[in-house]
C-alpha cells in the first residue's frame, strides 16, 4: 500500500518564475512601443505592415512550443514520466496559441498586401497543417483520457508535427509560392534600423512570453499528475469518498 | 402641412432595385489601418481565451483538492474517535 506524500515548500525554480514574468513583460511593452511609436510606416503596404512584428515572432513562439512538444514526446517514448508528458501536452497547446496567432494575422495582412486573404500557398498550407495537428493532438488529449496508451499515441502525434516543421520552414525556398522572405530570404531585409530594432525586441519579447506560458502550463499539468497520484493513494488507503465535493 | 407631406413614402418597384453588385476599380479594398487593429485584437482575444482556459483548469484542481482534503480531514477525526477511548482506558 502506498501511503500519501506532501511535497511542500519551494523550489529554486520557483523563485525565477517572477523575474522571467516581469521581463517578458517589459519585452512585450519595448515592442508594442517600438513597433508602433518609433518604427517608420512601409512605403508599399502602408500601416499594415506593422504586423509583421508580431505575425513573424507568433511564429517563432509556435516554432518553440512545438519543439517543446518534440521533445517531451521523445523523451515520454524512452522513459514515460509525468514531467515529461506534461512538457510535450504544454508544448501542443503554445504551438496552437501561437499558430492561430500566425493564421489570422497573416490572412489579415495579406487581404491588404495581396487583396484577398488566403491562398494555398505552400507556406501557408504546410503552417495550418502543422497546426491542425497539434488541434488533433489537443483534442486526443483532451477527450479520450489519460492513462499510458494514450499518452503513448500523443507523443506519436508530437513526433509527427514536428516533422512538418522544416517543411514550413523551407517551404518558402522549395516550392516558392507568394509568401514574403523579408527576414531569410533575398528580399532586402528591413530596410530602417527602427524597423529591425522593432523586429528583434518582438523576437527576444515573443522567445519569453513563451517560455513563461509554456512554463506555466507545464507547472499546472504537474500539479494535476500530483493530484491524481494523491487520489490514488487516498483510495489505496481506503478513503475512497473522495469525490465528494 | 399639406396632403402631400403626410402621404406614406412611395414603395420601391423591382426596376428601382439594385439588380447587381460591381466592385470599386482600383483604390483601397480594406483599410490598413483597421486590418491592423483586428489583428492586435485578435493576438490579445486568443490570449486571453487561452489564459482563462488557464484559469478554469486550475478551478477544477482547486476543487478535486478541496474533496481530497475534506476526506483526509474526515479520516483523521475518525481515526481520532477511534482511538480515544483506548487512550482513555489506559490513562
Amino acid at each position: 500500500m502506498t501511503t500519501l506524500t506532501r511535497k511542500s515548500g519551494k523550489r529554486w525554480s520557483d523563485s525565477l518564475f517572477v523575474p522571467l514574468l516581469a521581463v517578458t513583460t517589459l519585452l512585450l511593452l519595448a515592442t508594442i512601443h517600438w513597433a508602433f511609436l518609433k518604427a517608420p510606416v512601409e512605403a508599399r503596404m502602408g500601416i499594415v505592415q506593422k504586423i509583421f512584428y508580431f505575425h513573424v515572432p507568433s511564429a517563432y513562439a509556435m516554432y518553440i512550443g512545438a519543439t517543446a512538444c518534440f521533445i517531451g514526446s521523445v523523451m515520454y517514448l524512452l522513459k514515460p514520466t509525468d514531467a515529461r508528458d506534461a512538457l510535450g501536452r504544454a508544448g501542443a497547446e503554445v504551438a496552437i496559441v501561437f499558430g492561430a496567432i500566425v493564421l489570422i494575422t497573416g490572412p489579415l495582412w495579406a487581404a491588404k498586401a495581396w487583396g484577398y486573404f488566403w491562398t494555398w500557398d505552400p507556406r501557408l498550407t504546410t503552417a495550418m497543417l502543422s497546426w491542425l495537428v497539434y488541434v488533433a493532438y489537443s483534442v486526443l488529449r483532451g477527450f479520450s483520457g489519460d492513462g499510458p496508451g494514450e499518452r503513448k499515441f500523443a507523443a506519436a502525434l508530437g513526433i509527427l508535427g514536428a516533422a512538418n516543421l522544416p517543411i514550413i520552414h523551407y517551404s518558402v525556398q522549395k516550392w516558392g509560392g507568394q509568401h514574403p522572405t523579408v527576414v531569410t530570404g533575398k528580399g532586402g531585409g528591413l530596410q530602417h534600423p527602427d524597423m529591425k530594432i522593432a523586429f528583434w525586441l518582438g523576437m527576444i519579447a515573443f522567445t519569453f512570453f513563451a517560455g513563461t506560458l509554456l512554463w506555466t502550463r507545464v507547472r499546472l499539468e504537474l500539479v494535476k499528475s500530483r493530484l491524481a497520484h494523491a487520489e490514488e493513494d487516498a483510495i489505496d488507503l481506503g478513503l475512497d469518498d473522495r469525490t465528494e465535493t | 402641412m399639406s396632403l402631400a407631406q403626410n402621404a406614406p413614402p412611395t414603395p420601391a418597384v423591382p426596376d428601382d432595385r439594385a439588380t447587381e453588385f460591381t466592385a470599386v476599380q482600383g483604390g483601397e479594398q480594406y483599410s490598413g489601418g483597421s486590418l491592423l487593429v483586428e489583428a492586435y485584437a485578435a493576438i490579445w482575444i486568443i490570449l486571453m481565451a487561452w489564459i482563462f482556459m488557464l484559469w478554469r483548469k486550475q478551478a477544477t484542481l482547486g476543487e478535486r483538492l478541496d474533496g481530497l482534503e475534506r476526506t483526509i480531514d474526515r479520516a483523521a477525526a475518525e481515526l481520532e474517535k477511534n482511538a480515544s477511548p483506548s487512550a482513555r482506558a489506559k490513562g
